[in-house]
């Protein structure tokens, strides 16, 4: 920190609840900023070339995994946050409201289409929704977005077909499936006695920060982009170790194994979706290849819980959701999926 | 500020802003060397790349803001609930293996995933994959075939004399197959390294031959069998270092 000839001696600072920010020149800390960056360039460039020792290929391969999550997962988070700067700073207070119906479910029957519009895939959806959140939405409302959107928007849909056409029913009953799902959940959420109960403390402060924040809305972009990346960055890293560290430690065709009843069946491929976490976008594919070993069933159930509550998208909802509800909406997810699929198995 | 609150600040921006700077840039520095498809799909790669320079930016922009300026101000009451040590420790924690994750993609080369990965997710595959279509309505240009195509053909065909015959150049590493052949196998990647599926052609090579996991070209033809199944009859196998794009996609 500068100081300047005008202020109080810098003694009397620590203890103060109101630091003197002085007004420091912009371009120092841009020029420190750029110098930061400068630097990691040059670690990540050279580095590495600097010494010859490898990892044992397990940890290796678990941290290839982690990392192309990650990368992947970036740009959607950065989007997701952008789109939750430009809801909490830049729309009008009440243009939300406007825009949505009056009745409860009939706000939650659209803001579960709202993934048809927002270009975000889950990762970047739980920015989105808290800067929702802190515009005024419910947290059930918020909920419904959350669990609908990774699996009624676009690209899911096209890459679903893609994979499976319209055989065995999959496509509609995934696209109905995670609809009501989200309907479900929002409506059993909307009747908790104290919605706020449902949220992290952490989060709540954050809530508070923002409706006080000073500043330009520029400024105050600037300070959401910040609040939000440190929300979700830690949650987003860790499950994406998760997510890689799995892969390499729990055996896959333990679970395969179990592929041919057709209530272990739906069992085995829920357990895989939660522990692969993979993107919505793609996740048809995948299950395109486990086509000849499992029920349809089955295919249905890995494809609507994997968006839902896989080990990646928990850790992130954990940010700012409670145990307690994650809880309960992983257990309203499981049930209802395993319903689904023993329906399609049995009907279809 | 004190040194305990500017330690804090300080930790606030590298959990945030400091970890998403470091993927950031280690997603420009493989994009501008070309090796981004070793983790991503090359459909992907403007986007990972465009979303780096904005964090970038991001980041050298919220430099102008002064430490802890982004954790609130004294709005006229104390905030009555510090964090309980139990949360610290998990806050700490975490912390930690974040940071260590970001600090391994950092400063370690990037690498492809192993044999053994691409042998233990080999059971499940009946390898079919995006584009699988016009392969089965037969519009597709064989010639510029990949591993992953022809184990789709090779899986889905039904009139598979039509491709007896056809020649072939195909790259690739080898994997024990049922009985006394190998497979030439390659990992097929949709989106992301996370949903790699290995592709596997049967080939005629004595099991012996090509340790498990080394990389060869064979150049060679397709052969239909008499029972209706496909495998690549090589006419020269050359043993080969991994190539810089492992994977298709």
């Amino acid at each position: 920190m500068t100081s300047s000839a005008t202020t109080t001696a810098p003694a009397s600072r620590p203890h103060s609840h109101r630091p003197p920010r002085l007004p420091r020149s912009p371009w120092i800390g841009v020029g420190i900023g750029a110098a930061i960056v400068a630097a990691l360039f040059l670690v990540d460039r050279f580095v590495p070339g600097l010494y010859s020792a490898s990892l044992p290929n397990r940890v290796q391969d678990g941290l290839t995994l982690s990392l192309s999550v990650l990368i992947e997962a970036l740009p959607f988070v950065i989007l997701g946050v952008v789109l939750s700067i430009v809801v909490q700073v830049w729309l009008p207070a009440d243009v939300i409201h406007r825009w949505l119906p009056r009745r409860a479910w009939a706000r939650r029957a659209v803001l579960s289409l709202l993934g048809m519009l927002i270009p975000v895939c889950e990762c970047g959806n739980v920015p989105f929704a808290r800067g929702l959140m802190m515009r005024g939405l419910a947290p059930a409302e918020a909920l419904t977005f959350l669990i609908a959107a990774p699996i009624v928007n676009p690209i899911v849909i096209l890459t679903t077909h893609a994979a499976f056409g319209f055989d065995g029913g999959i496509l509609v009953a995934r696209l109905i499936g995670g609809y009501l799902i989200a309907n479900l959940i929002g409506w059993i959420y909307s009747r908790h006695p104290s919605p706020d109960s449902l949220l992290t403390q952490r989060f709540a402060d954050t809530c508070e920060l923002v409706a006080h924040e000073p500043g330009t809305p520029v400024r105050r972009s600037l300070t959401q982009f910040l609040i939000e990346l440190r929300a979700v960055m830690p949650a987003l890293v860790i499950g994406s170790a998760l997510a890689g560290a799995v892969q390499v430690l729990i055996p896959r065709d333990v679970l395969v194994a179990i592929g041919s009843n057709p209530v272990l069946s739906i069992v085995a491929m829920m357990a895989i979706a939660i522990t692969v976490a993979i993107c919505s976008n793609v996740d048809a594919f995948v299950a395109l290849s486990f086509a000849s070993t499992f029920s349809s069933g089955a295919l249905i159930a890995f494809l609507l819980v994997g968006p839902l509550v896989d080990v990646k998208m928990l850790v992130l909802m954990r940010t700012t959701f409670t145990t307690r509800t994650l809880a309960g909406i992983v257990g309203v997810v499981l049930a209802s999926a395993f319903a689904i699929a023993i329906g399609v198995n049995v009907f279809v | 500020m004190s040194e305990h609150s500017r330690a804090r600040a300080l930790g606030t921006r590298w959990l945030g802003i400091g970890l998403a700077t470091v993927i950031a840039v280690v997603t420009l520095g493989l994009g501008v060397t070309g090796r981004l498809t070793l983790y991503i799909s090359p459909e992907s790669v403007w986007f990972a790349c465009a979303a780096a320079v904005v964090t970038l930016a991001g980041a050298i922009w919220s430099c102008t803001l002064p430490l802890g300026a982004e954790e609130g101000h004294d709005h006229g009451h104390e905030h009555a609930h510090a964090p309980t040590p139990l949360a610290t420790a998990a806050t700490v924690t975490g912390g930690v293996i974040a940071s260590g994750v970001v600090a391994a993609a950092l400063v370690l080369p990037p690498a492809s995933l192993s044999v053994e990965l691409a042998m233990s997710r080999s059971g499940e595959s009946s390898a079919l994959f995006a584009g699988a279509d016009d392969v089965t309505l037969g519009v597709a240009d064989t010639s510029k075939f990949e591993v992953g195509d022809w184990a789709s053909v090779f899986a889905t065909a039904t009139n598979t004399a039509s491709f007896d015959g056809t020649a072939v150049t195909l790259t690739g590493f080898i994997t024990p197959a049922g009985g006394d052949g190998v497979n030439l196998t390659r990992l097929v990647i949709t989106h992301c390294v996370i949903d790699a599926q290995p592709a596997n052609l049967p080939v005629t090579i004595d099991a012996g031959e090509y340790e498990t996991g080394q990389w060869v070209r064979v150049t060679g033809t397709v052969k239909a069998d008499a029972d209706g199944s496909l495998h690549v009859a090589p006419t020269a196998v050359e043993a080969i270092d991994e190539p810089e794009d492992p994977y298709e996609y």
